[in-house]
Formats: C-alpha cells, sequence, structure tokens
C-alpha cells in the first residue's frame, strides 16, 4: 500500500514536470510566433512605406522637374532623386528577399521607375533644345509611364496589402488561442500542484503515523516476544503435552515434558513422528478427526491412548486449536493432550460398579427396582419381569400399578404418594400378580439415593415375597433341627475322643469371663462332669504349688501377646494324684465375642515316657564314655604283654636258634603267630568299636580317591595275587572319609584273600544310581541311593549263611586256610548302617561273591 | 661322660620295653651314651639338674606312673633351658589322639613301639643318625609318624 502511494506521488511529479516542461515549450514558441507574426505585419508596412516612397521620390523629381520647365530656374532642378530612389530600391530588394513574387514585382518596378528617370532626364534636354513638339510628345510618353508606375505601385501595393491581411490575421490567430492555451495548461498546473501537494501532505501525515506505527508495533513485538518467552517457559514446565502444527497438520514443536513422557526425541516425534505413540485403535480415529480438523479450521478434540515412555498407554484428552491470523487463514495448530488415566479409570470404575450392581441386582431373590426422584420407575431387575411376565416398556413409569390388586390399588396409590414426598427409607406390604394371575404378598422396601446436594437423585427399592419366605423359615428350622441332632453325635463322638486321648477341652469368653469346661475336662481332674462352675480361680486351686507361679505367669504372657504359652504343669487332682497338663489354645472372634477356645492334655505318660528316655539316655552315655576307656586299654595296655610275647619269642629265636631244637623253633614260631592274631584281633575289636563315635565327620568324599588308597595300601597283596581290580565311575557321596576307606579295604581285602589258591584274582566294581524299589534289607530307605557292587571270582559261600557272615566273630572258614577275625565284614555292615545304608551279599561255592551296598547320596545326619 | 658319643636318654616304667632298647641301641652301629629314667618324675629331676650335660635325644613314653610323658613334654617345652632337646615319643599307642596331641605340643617325632626287635633296630638307627635340625624345619603331620614296615 505504502508503494503503491509512493508510484502514484511519482507519477504525479512526473507529469507535473512534463507539463511544465509543455507549458514552458508551448509559450516559447507562442510568443515567438507572435512576434513573428507582429514583424511580418511591421515588414508589410515597411515595404508598403518604401514602396510609396520610391513613388513618392519620383513624384518629387517630376514636380522638381516641372517647376524647372515652368520657370526654367535649374533652382528646381533637384539632383540626386534618382539616388535616393536606388537606396530604396536596395533597402526593398533586402526586404523582400524573402518573397520571389514581390521580387519580380520589384524587379518591374525598378524597370519602370529606371524608364520614367530616363525619360525626365531625356525631358531635360528637350527642354534645353527647345523643340515643343518633340517636348510634348516626351512629356505625354512620361505621363503613361507614370501611369504604368502608378499602376504596377498599386499592383505591389495590393500584394503587399494581401501578405498583410494574412499576417494580422496570423498575428490574430495566435494573440487568441495561445493566451487559451497557456490558460488552460497553467490551471492543469495549478491543479497537478494542488494535487501533488495534497498528495505529499498526505504522504507525510502517512509516514508520520506509520513512524508511530512502527514504534508501537516494535513495543508489541517486545510484548510478544516476552510473552512467547512465558509460553515456552510455562509450555515447558506444565504436565502437559503440548504441540503445536502446522497448518497442513504436521507436528513441528513440542515441549520439553512431551519428550519425556514419551522417552521420543524431537526428530522422531516431528511431521507424523508422533503418531507411533498413538494406540493403533485410537490412531484411525484421531487421524480422522484430526484431518477434519485441518480442512475445517474447527477446534479438534479427541481421547486417545498415549504410550507412556515405560511402555503402557495411557488415556488423555488431545486439544487441538487453529490459530489464525485476521483474514481468518489458519496459520498454525497449537494443541494440548492432558492425561485422563485417572478419570477414565474412575470412569471405568464406575461403569463397572454400575454393571456389577446391575449383576447383582439381578442375582439376587428379591424384586428390584430404581426409580428417579418423582418415583417414576426406570428400572426392573429380570426378577421382577420372570416374576410378573411383563416387560419394561408394561412397566416403566406407574406402570406398576398394573399387576397390584384391583382391591388394593387405591390405597398403595395413596400411600407411595405421600411415601415420595418424604426422603425417607419407607416400607410397605401388598399384594403383586404372579404371571400365572396369582397374588403373592411382597414387602418392599425403598431407600432414596441422594445427591451432593442433599436432593433425591433416585429411589432404590426391593420386593420381597414373604410367602417364600414363610416357607423357607419353616424349611430352615427343619435344618436346624437336623443339624442339631447331627451335632449332638458328633459332641458325643469328641467326648468319646477325649476320654480316649485324655484330653478336655474349654471355651473362655474373654469379655464376659464366662468358661466352659467338657466333661472330660472334670473328669481329668478327678472330678463328676460339671461338677463346678468353670473358673480360673477355682483352676489354680488344682495346680501344683511349686508350678503355681510358672502357671501365673503364662497365664500374663498369653493375655500381654495374644498367643497362648504351653509349657507343661503338674496338677494335683481332686483324689490327690499327680499329672502332668498341657495346655492349648486359639484366640478368635472380636469385641464381645474374643474368645480363647482350647484343649487341656493330661500328658502324665508323655512326661514320664520322657523321664525315662532322659535316664536310658544318661546310661547310654555312661556306656559309652565305658567302651572309650575299654578302647583305651585295649588298645593300649592289652597290646603290651603281646607284643612282649611277640618279642622275647622273637630275640630267642634269633639270639638261641644254635639251642634250640626244631619242635622248639617250631613251638615259638606258633606263639608268635598266635600272639600276632591275638593283636589284629584287638585292632579290629578297636576299629570296630570306633565306628559308632559319634565324633566323626561327614564330608563330601570321592570314592574314587578312596579305592585308589585301598588299592595303594593293597598294593602287595595284589601283586602277590597278580589280582585285577575293575572299576566302574564311583560317585562323590556325604560321608566319612575313614570309614570308607575302611569299607572298601575290608571287601576288597575279602575278595583278596578269598580267592581261589591257582586263579588270579578279578575284582569288579560298578556304581549306579537307583531309586527305593530295587533296594532289599532290613533298613527302611526313602530316596536316592547309589548301588556300588563288588564282585569276585573267589571261593564264594553258601547263600544260607549271607546273614551269618556279617556277625561279630563269625568265620566260614579255619584260621588255618584263610586268616580272619570275623570282625571286617560286621565292620563293613556298621560302616554301612552308620551311613544309612544297607549291605547284602550273595555267594556260590567256587564261582564268587558279590558284595553289594546302598549308599545315600547325601546322607546327613 | 663321653663327649664324642650321642647322649640319648630313655624314659620308661616298663623293664621289658628298657631291656629291648637297650639291646637294640647296643647292636645300632653308632657311638652313644644311654641314660635311663623309670618315669616322668625322675625325667624331669635329672633335666633339671645343673651339673649335667643335656642328652642330644629324649625317647619317652606316654604312659607312665606318677608323671605321664605328655606332661614332661609341656614342661620340657616351657622351659628355656631344655626346650631345643630332641624329643621322640616313644609308646604302645596308635592312637589318633595321642600323635595329634603330641605333635601340637611340640614333639619331634613319633614311634609306635614294634612288635619285633629287628624293626626297632631299623627304627633306632634311622632316628638316631636324622639331622634333627633339618627334620625339624621340615616337620608337618604326615612325616611326624615314624613308619617302618
Amino acid at each position: 500500500m505504502k508503494q503503491l502511494s509512493k508510484s502514484f506521488s511519482t507519477f504525479l511529479f512526473i507529469l507535473l514536470t512534463g507539463v511544465l516542461i509543455v507549458v514552458a515549450f508551448v509559450s516559447y514558441n507562442k510568443i515567438l510566433q507572435y512576434n513573428k507574426s507582429v514583424g511580418a505585419v511591421m515588414h508589410t508596412h515597411e515595404v508598403k512605406n518604401k514602396i510609396v516612397e520610391v513613388v513618392s521620390n519620383l513624384k518629387d523629381a517630376e514636380t522638381w522637374h516641372r517647376g524647372y520647365f515652368l520657370t526654367d530656374d535649374s533652382v528646381f532642378l533637384h539632383p540626386g532623386a534618382e539616388e535616393r530612389s536606388n537606396r530604396v530600391f536596395a533597402a526593398l530588394d533586402s526586404l523582400i528577399s524573402d518573397n520571389p513574387r514581390q521580387q519580380e514585382n520589384l524587379k518591374k518596378l525598378k524597370t519602370l521607375v529606371d524608364e520614367r528617370y530616363f525619360i525626365l532626364n531625356t525631358n531635360l534636354k528637350l527642354f534645353k533644345s527647345s523643340s515643343p513638339d518633340l517636348l510634348k510628345n516626351a512629356v505625354l510618353k512620361g505621363n503613361n509611364k507614370m501611369d504604368e508606375v502608378s499602376n504596377h505601385v498599386a499592383f505591389m501595393l495590393q500584394t503587399e496589402d494581401a501578405l498583410l491581411q494574412k499576417s494580422i490575421h496570423a498575428k490574430d490567430r495566435t494573440a487568441i488561442i495561445t493566451p487559451i492555451f497557456l490558460l488552460s495548461l497553467s490551471l492543469f498546473s495549478i491543479f497537478v500542484i494542488t494535487l501533488f501537494f495534497f498528495r505529499l501532505q498526505k504522504e507525510t501525515r502517512e509516514r508520520i503515523s506509520i513512524t508511530e506505527s512502527n514504534l508501537l508495533l516494535q513495543e508489541a513485538n517486545q510484548q510478544i516476544e516476552a510473552s512467547e518467552k512465558r509460553f515456552r517457559t510455562l509450555s515447558e514446565t506444565i504436565p502437559h503435552l503440548i504441540w503445536t502444527a502446522t497448518p497442513d497438520g504436521k507436528k513441528n514443536s513440542f515441549n520439553q515434558y512431551f519428550i519425556n513422557y514419551t522417552g521420543l526425541s524431537f526428530e522422531e516425534l516431528v511431521g507424523d513422528g508422533w503418531q507411533k505413540t498413538i494406540f493403533p485403535v485410537d490412531l484411525e480415529r484421531e487421524l480422522q478427526e484430526w484431518h477434519h480438523a485441518i480442512k475445517t479450521g474447527e477446534d479438534f478434540k479427541i481421547e486417545k491412548r498415549v504410550r507412556h515412555h515405560s511402555g503402557t498407554y495411557r488415556w488423555h484428552l488431545s486439544h487441538g486449536i487453529a490459530q489464525k491470523d485476521n483474514k481468518g487463514t489458519i496459520i498454525g495448530w497449537i494443541g494440548t493432550n492432558t492425561e485422563i488415566e485417572d478419570q477414565k479409570k474412575i470412569e471405568e470404575a464406575l461403569a463397572k460398579g454400575e454393571e456389577q450392581f446391575r449383576t447383582f441386582a439381578n442375582s439376587i431373590q428379591n424384586l428390584a427396582w430404581i426409580a428417579n426422584g418423582e418415583g417414576w420407575i426406570y428400572w426392573y431387575n429380570q426378577r421382577w419381569f420372570d416374576y410378573t411376565g411383563t416387560t419394561l416398556e408394561e412397566m416403566k413409569g406407574w406402570g406398576w400399578e398394573k399387576v397390584h390388586h384391583p382391591d388394593h390399588i387405591k390405597k398403595v396409590e395413596a400411600f407411595v404418594k405421600e411415601a415420595w414426598k418424604k426422603d425417607e427409607a419407607f416400607e410397605a406390604t401388598f399384594l403383586l400378580r404372579r404371571h400365572d394371575g396369582e397374588y403373592h404378598w411382597f414387602l418392599t422396601r425403598a431407600f432414596p439415593v441422594k445427591d451432593a446436594n442433599g436432593n433425591i437423585e433416585r429411589w432404590i427399592g426391593t420386593n420381597t415375597d414373604i410367602t417364600e419366605q414363610k416357607t423357607f423359615t419353616e424349611e430352615l428350622e427343619t435344618k436346624v433341627h437336623e443339624r442339631t441332632k447331627e451335632l449332638q453325635i458328633r459332641n458325643q463322638t469328641f467326648e468319646l475322643a477325649e476320654s480316649i486321648a485324655k484330653f478336655g477341652s474349654y471355651t473362655w469368653n474373654i469379655k464376659t469371663g464366662e468358661r466352659l469346661y467338657s466333661d472330660n475336662l472334670f473328669r481329668l481332674l478327678d472330678c463328676k462332669p460339671q461338677e463346678f462352675v468353670p473358673s480360673f480361680e477355682k483352676f489354680l486351686t488344682f495346680i501344683h504349688p511349686d508350678d503355681l507361679q510358672q502357671v501365673l505367669n503364662n497365664r500374663k504372657q498369653t493375655m500381654q501377646t495374644g498367643v497362648l504359652a504351653e509349657p507343661p504343669y503338674r496338677i494335683v487332682s481332686k483324689t490327690g494324684i499327680i499329672k502332668y497338663f498341657r495346655s492349648s489354645g486359639k484366640f478368635s472372634g472380636e469385641g464381645d465375642n474374643r474368645m480363647l477356645i482350647g484343649t487341656i492334655q493330661d500328658i502324665s505318660e508323655e512326661v514320664a515316657a520322657s523321664k525315662q528316655l532322659i535316664t536310658k539316655n544318661l546310661e547310654l552315655e555312661n556306656a559309652n564314655a565305658e567302651l572309650a576307656s575299654f578302647s583305651y586299654v585295649a588298645s593300649h595296655d592289652l597290646q603290651e604283654p603281646l607284643r612282649k610275647i611277640q618279642g622275647f619269642s622273637k630275640r630267642i629265636i634269633d639270639k638261641e636258634a644254635e639251642n634250640l631244637s626244631d619242635t622248639a623253633k617250631d613251638y615259638f614260631n606258633r606263639i608268635n603267630a598266635a600272639a600276632k592274631r591275638m593283636q589284629n584281633l584287638i585292632e579290629s575289636l578297636l576299629s570296630f568299636s570306633r565306628t559308632n563315635l559319634s565324633e566323626v565327620i561327614f564330608e563330601k568324599t570321592d570314592l574314587n580317591k578312596t579305592l585308589l588308597e585301598v588299592q595303594t595300601a593293597l598294593n602287595e597283596l595284589i601283586t602277590q595275587k597278580n589280582a585285577v581290580i575293575e572299576s566302574q565311575i564311583l560317585p562323590s557321596l556325604n560321608a566319612v572319609p575313614v570309614q570308607m576307606h575302611q569299607l572298601f579295604l575290608n571287601l576288597i581285602g575279602n575278595s583278596l584273600k578269598y580267592s581261589k589258591p591257582e586263579v588270579a584274582p578279578h575284582i569288579q566294581i560298578t556304581a549306579e544310581k537307583v531309586t527305593i524299589n530295587e533296594i532289599t534289607g532290613q533298613v527302611e530307605l526313602y530316596g536316592e541311593f547309589w548301588k556300588i557292587v563288588i564282585s569276585d571270582n573267589g571261593i564264594g559261600f553258601e547263600q544260607q549263611y549271607e546273614n551269618k557272615i556279617f556277625e561279630l566273630f563269625q568265620r566260614l572258614h579255619g584260621k588255618t586256610e584263610y586268616e580272619g577275625t570275623g570282625i571286617g565284614l560286621a565292620i563293613c555292615k556298621k560302616i554301612v548302617q552308620a551311613h544309612n545304608g544297607t549291605i547284602t551279599a550273595t555267594g556260590q561255592p567256587g564261582i564268587g561273591s558279590t558284595f553289594t551296598f546302598f549308599l545315600s547320596d547325601n546322607y546327613k545326619i | 661322660m663321653n663327649h664324642d658319643a650321642l647322649h640319648i636318654l630313655l624314659a620308661d616304667d616298663d623293664d621289658d620295653d628298657r631291656l629291648f632298647f637297650k639291646d637294640a641301641i647296643e647292636e645300632v652301629k653308632v657311638k652313644t651314651v644311654v641314660t635311663m629314667v623309670n618315669d616322668g618324675v625322675e625325667l624331669m629331676d635329672y633335666l633339671n639338674k645343673f651339673d649335667i650335660q643335656l642328652p642330644n635325644l629324649v625317647f619317652l613314653d606316654l604312659n607312665m606312673p606318677r608323671k605321664g610323658g605328655m606332661e614332661c613334654l609341656k614342661e620340657i617345652r616351657s622351659n628355656n633351658r631344655l626346650k631345643d632337646i630332641s624329643i621322640a615319643i616313644y609308646s604302645t599307642s596308635g592312637l589318633e589322639k595321642d600323635i595329634e596331641e603330641t605333635f601340637v605340643k611340640g614333639a619331634n617325632i613319633y614311634i609306635k613301639k614294634p612288635n619285633d626287635f629287628e624293626v626297632l633296630k631299623d627304627i633306632l638307627a634311622k632316628v638316631i643318625t636324622i639331622n634333627w635340625q633339618y627334620h625339624t624345619s621340615g616337620l608337618n603331620r604326615e612325616n611326624f609318624l615314624l613308619n617302618i614296615q
């Protein structure tokens, strides 16, 4: 607009300048033209004057001549008329140099004038010669010439006049047109100048106002900037998702909260990127609404689920508003998303609550209904329809009157009308018609539901069929009777149980202090059933004086902690027998119904048994101590003499060999052998007794390692007998390492010992994991076990001796055939049993023996 | 006293064992001087005399009347003058408990009295010729019990 005015001003200025130039030029031209016209007139006048001067000069000359003729006085003869005439002609010639026609005329005139002057001069000569006739002719001739000159001059003047006339006309025309033209141009210039002036003035004014506007604009811009800054700060700090979008719906900015909330970067969200945060089902709906908003510029509002950075979708209310300029063109969008998850949840919960209520209302036995504040019923439960055989359409509003008994309806109407007016619950009894036409009595209960202001929002009511209830009550009574009978039987059973198990039961109401004892509890106190009124004080009289304090303490503790303390205590029964009792019980119920219900058991036998057990344990401990000292004696003192016997007999054989007979030597060797056997026996016995020492330590034992150690220990014998020992990979078990060593040593030692004389011993060891089903033997076993089998190709044994070989000091062979103490296998059995396992043996004489033992995988004491 | 001979002291209440010991040591071809005492009390009395040359090696029976070997061992090891004497336990007992205890209390070697006289000779020969300084520095539970078959 400013530009437009500027170009218009420029145009005006150029126009004005142009007009002024034209005015100046035209004025100059016109004045010049006028001058020229005036000049032309004057020129014509001058030419005429000169022509007239020519004639007058000629006339002068004639006059002079005449005077001379008349007077003959030469005074009259003025010479030079001819010369003057020539000068005039020269001037004329230059004057009319621009007019060829007049020049032609002038030339002719000159000739005529020259001829006249010649005639005059001739006349003068003739006059002197005094020939009157000749003169007369000559004068006549001169007069004719004069006439000729006069005619020609008249013609020339006429021509000049015509010229003059033309010039005057031209001059006059110029004189009229030029002022008009100039005036009009001047007026036009004035108009343009005025226009220009106003224009300028207007522009100046505008310029001033623009400057002012600029200042205002600047200020406004600052304010906008500040407000924008405030907006940004606000949008960054408020816990709402804020976004802006371009007019075509591409989102182009998000506040920090938006970015934090979605966990996506600006680059991921920009444009259409935000769409991936919308729950897919909601996105379709949103895009539809969004496109509609973009097209129409209407506000955009939608509820949708937005993905939180945690990956969960939450409900949001998205609200977008178009930003428009003055002309109403959309220049962008700004919008917010507000999380409404909680509202949604509440709404859902409400909806659910409503649904639950309906379900509940439909599931109850009663007829139920809901009316608005005016008593207009708009909902019935299904049972109402089932009972009355009607539909909601029929029943809506006051339709319920149709199923009332016609004799009572007036009364009911009156009652209900009154009831609606009050805002309190009411009850009424009336007849309602069943779908088959039968009437039943119903008890109606209605409760008002009030809104926050205390106005009744609706009424909820139920109708209970009292007819049915009556029947139900009867049924209930029958059932109670049956149950009572049942209970009596149970009580009897319980009583029997009490007397057999020697316990009594009691209840104690904490609030009232009322106590009930079962019959058997009285019996335990050697009283007759219900002989006295139960009370704590009375019960205390039975407590053994030494235990009284303990019982009181227990009671105190029980009341404080709410947990019954149950250590045993003694009582003295009515007949003076001391018995051990133990109470147990549980608190139940709250407030007035808080009860302690429990049992009191006579544990006298238990106590006696446990006393006996303690005594036995003591005895056992003593026995063990004796055994320990026996072990020491056996290991130390018993071996001492044996060592001596061996030592001295050996010394005798060595030192006194030459003094002894062969028989004596043999006897000494036998003494030695016997003493050695005795020593073996003692050592074996010692190790047997040590296997049940309680201080043995179970630890992870690698049986492969144990086997290797045993093989090393038996190396000499193995080499000597050329024996082969084959073994599978053995397990690692929780066991006593020393005892495992003893076990393998004894079994493999046996196999080597009882080998066939000419056959190299072949011993095979296998191990596998088995379950209880495969285990036989005396010991009861549970769980998973390792079955380890050691078999040989030795002399074997008769199967009937299987058990005997595990017994202490039992031998199947003579000492001279096979050395042995008869303790080795007994030790094996003891070791296996100490590991909660079992051992069995199978044998076939001459073929071999197989020893199988089972050891627990991870046995713990 | 012969200063070149190895001075050995045996504390044992058993007459027979002392006899065996004496016979065996005489047959070992090392120059020795053997002193014998009958029990722990006698042993300590002897060692606490200031005018004697201390023995190079003491063979100590555990089971003795009046004062046992275990007690003597404790007293010797806690006595500054006596604590460096090499002590070989010489007992009938082969109980783990005894071996363990004497090792802990600072005995240098444990000898279970052998049945065989020849074995006894071998043992004594070996014990007498042991470089005690070397043996003591490398002493552990495994080599503590002298085992000669």
